[in-house]
């Protein structure tokens, strides 16, 4: 086979098949309808915010993703392959990354350790009783990178028990990137966190890879609306807005709904940090 | 990067030493000890010991609480006696298939309680251990029921007769520390780490990409290898097995000693057996009532330190390490109050020098 015909083969199935494809997912509790209808596409390098207030369907659309739960009607798929009755390892073998909303670690491992776990997951040999040491070698340069990458340098030796809360959120990040991620899924990742923290969040979610689709789910409309190149809105599980970060803020429908007042006096408060981000 | 081969070098030199005291505590013990000590407390203490390392495994590394292991150690230890008297097979030969036979009977305990966790777990491998008790005590065509299997002689290694004693200590001894690398092995090897993922957060473990199933299935499989070691040495020791051998008083004796010795590390299983080997043979002496002082004993342990003699060594050892690190501080730094104030920040320095007494 030619070499160019390869090319524009996985070009043309890079067009077809986004990195993350969700269609139509529902999902009900007995009567209530938590998701409904839902479609959407991100593609790679794509930022995507999953807005709305509580109750309205984020957590159920984004365990639906994952994996945690099965959708009523619909389908997930992952770099064109439906996903949707897969469990959630076997999704994270396919590309898929996640945290969690609150930090989920190992208490008695180490953040080294930490990132050598995520990083040999996708991979098969993960259960494996050896290990040459030119692998062992490879391992823990892209441990320390990856440490290094979410500012936890000088503290690949620490306990998880031993981290703050902004350094758990950290490792969670380090983790969901460690084996390269096709779809990275972030559940409030700035939950928590101080000021100096969240922009230090925002900075690192603004220079993932061009490579990866992301989806952040997020309160903080700040880190949200900064890192997002789209954003959808659900209101009671339906979608009531998709569009750029800009047009969102100015929807009416979502001003009532979602962002409203508190959102200008927040916007006012953080116009320091945001201002230099925006930069 | 630096740093990491010296610390890569320490712990190699640490294991190496480690590895040269054992040696030499082997080699010397049975000139220094009488021969009854030498069979009933060493030897003893040696195979249970090993037996617990597999159990203290699967419970310190990968947090399966398995009440099966007895079975395990009592499939490999009847494999090795059926083919041996049943079935004329040479020993070594019926001792490499026994061997194999714990981590296939780990395996397949492992595949039946992979769903498995907690209590569930506990209760799951309990009702396996109770049959493969039943099977051994029922099914006569095969385990020759209630009697089972006497007067197995222990094999000859290079022409050295494993029925005496001292052979027999060598090489439980050898056994035990090949169990205790081999564990130390795998726990720093991907599987390792995934094992004490599975213990510290199974969910999360899942969302990393591993299936909590197969990995638990690996631990009992890998647990299964010191489990079936210590039931072939178990026959050698004792030329029998019987059901009662494996029944619930065994599993609860194994896991009284994973308890006692503590879970830390995989050493404290023979420390929970020397423990209670010693209480076994010695209290007799002084009450016909030696299992409720070895209840009491580990009640006593456990309440003293949920981490067993282990815990209790291993935080002596810090504090230890911790009050010789405060009088190398205080005799290599010199006396505070003439300090020379140029080493000190100016802010530090102008500080000082407001609470100096007037000169």
């Amino acid at each position: 086979m030619l070499p160019g015909v390869t090319l524009n083969v996985h070009a043309r199935d890079a067009l077809q098949n986004p990195p993350l494809r969700v269609e139509r997912v529902s999902r009900s509790f007995g009567g209530l309808r938590a998701v409904d209808g839902i479609s959407f596409d991100v593609a790679a390098g794509e930022h995507l915010a999953v807005l709305g207030p509580n109750g309205a369907g984020k957590s159920t659309l984004f365990n639906v993703i994952c994996g945690d739960l099965l959708p009523d009607s619909g389908r997930v798929l992952l770099n064109g392959e439906d996903v949707t009755s897969l469990a959630l390892h076997h999704r994270v073998r396919r590309g898929l990354g996640r945290t969690y909303q609150t930090s989920s670690v190992f208490a008695g491992l180490s953040v080294a350790e930490h990132i050598a776990l995520a990083l040999r997951g996708p991979i098969s040999g993960r259960l494996a009783l050896s290990m040459r040491s030119r692998e062992r070698r490879e391992v823990a340069r892209s441990t320390e990178r990856l440490v290094a990458l979410v500012g936890l340098d000088g503290r690949s030796a620490a306990p998880a028990s031993e981290l703050s809360h902004g350094e758990l959120r950290q490792l969670e990040i380090g983790m969901a990137l460690a084996p390269n991620p096709d779809v990275i899924l972030l559940d409030e990742p700035a939950a928590g966190l101080s000021a100096d923290e969240r922009t230090r969040l925002t900075e690192l979610l603004l220079n993932l890879s061009d490579t990866v689709a992301t989806v952040l789910v997020e309160h903080d409309m700040d880190v949200a609306l900064t890192v997002a190149d789209r954003v959808i809105v659900l209101e009671s599980g339906s979608m009531i807005a998709k569009g750029s970060p800009s047009q969102i803020e100015s929807d009416p429908l979502v001003r009532a709904v979602y962002l409203g007042e508190q959102h200008k006096a927040r916007s006012a408060r953080s116009s320091g940090p945001r201002a230099e981000l925006d930069r | 990067m630096e740093s990491s081969v010296h610390g890569k070098m320490t712990a190699r030199s640490r294991a190496l030493a480690s590895l040269a005291v054992a040696a030499a505590a082997i080699a010397v013990m049975p000139a220094l000890v009488s021969d009854f000590v030498l069979l009933q407390i060493a030897i003893k203490s040696l195979w249970l010991g090993i037996a617990g390392a597999s159990l203290a495994f699967l419970i310190g590394q990968a947090g399966l609480i398995s009440l099966a292991q007895t079975a395990v150690f009592g499939v490999s230890g009847y494999v090795m006696a059926i083919l041996v008297l049943d079935h004329d097979w040479g020993v070594w030969f019926a001792v490499a298939v026994a061997a194999a036979a714990g981590p296939i009977a780990g395996l397949i305990v492992g595949v039946i309680s992979r769903r498995t966790a907690g209590l569930y777990l506990m209760m799951l491998t309990l009702a396996i251990g109770v049959f493969v008790f039943f099977f051994a005590q029922q099914y006569q065509p095969i385990t020759r029921g209630h009697t089972g299997f006497n007067g197995f002689d222990a094999p000859t290694l290079f022409g050295i007769d494993l029925n005496d004693r001292r052979p027999l200590f060598y090489v439980t001894a050898v056994a035990a520390v090949a169990v205790v690398a081999g564990f130390r092995y795998v726990m720093a090897t991907p599987a390792g780490l995934a094992y004490r993922g599975l213990r510290d957060n199974p969910k999360r473990l899942q969302a990393l990409g591993y299936s909590t199933e197969a990995t638990t299935v690996s631990a009992f499989a890998v647990s299964g290898f010191a489990a079936g070691a210590g039931g072939v040495i178990s026959v050698w020791y004792n030329g029998a097995i019987s059901p009662g051998s494996i029944d619930l008083t065994r599993t609860i004796e194994l896991l009284i000693v994973v308890m006692i010795g503590g879970t830390l590390r995989i050493e404290g299983a023979f420390m929970g057996a020397l423990a209670v080997t010693l209480l076994q043979n010695y209290v007799s002496d002084f009450t016909n009532r030696t299992e409720t002082l070895v209840g009491a004993v580990f009640m006593v342990v456990v309440l003293v330190s949920r981490q067993g003699l282990t815990g209790i060594l291993l935080g002596l050892g810090s504090r230890a390490q911790r009050a010789l690190g405060r009088v190398r501080s205080r005799n290599s730094t010199p006396d505070r109050s003439v300090t020379d104030d140029s080493r000190r920040s100016p802010e530090h320095a102008s500080r000082a020098g407001q609470h100096a007494p007037p000169q």
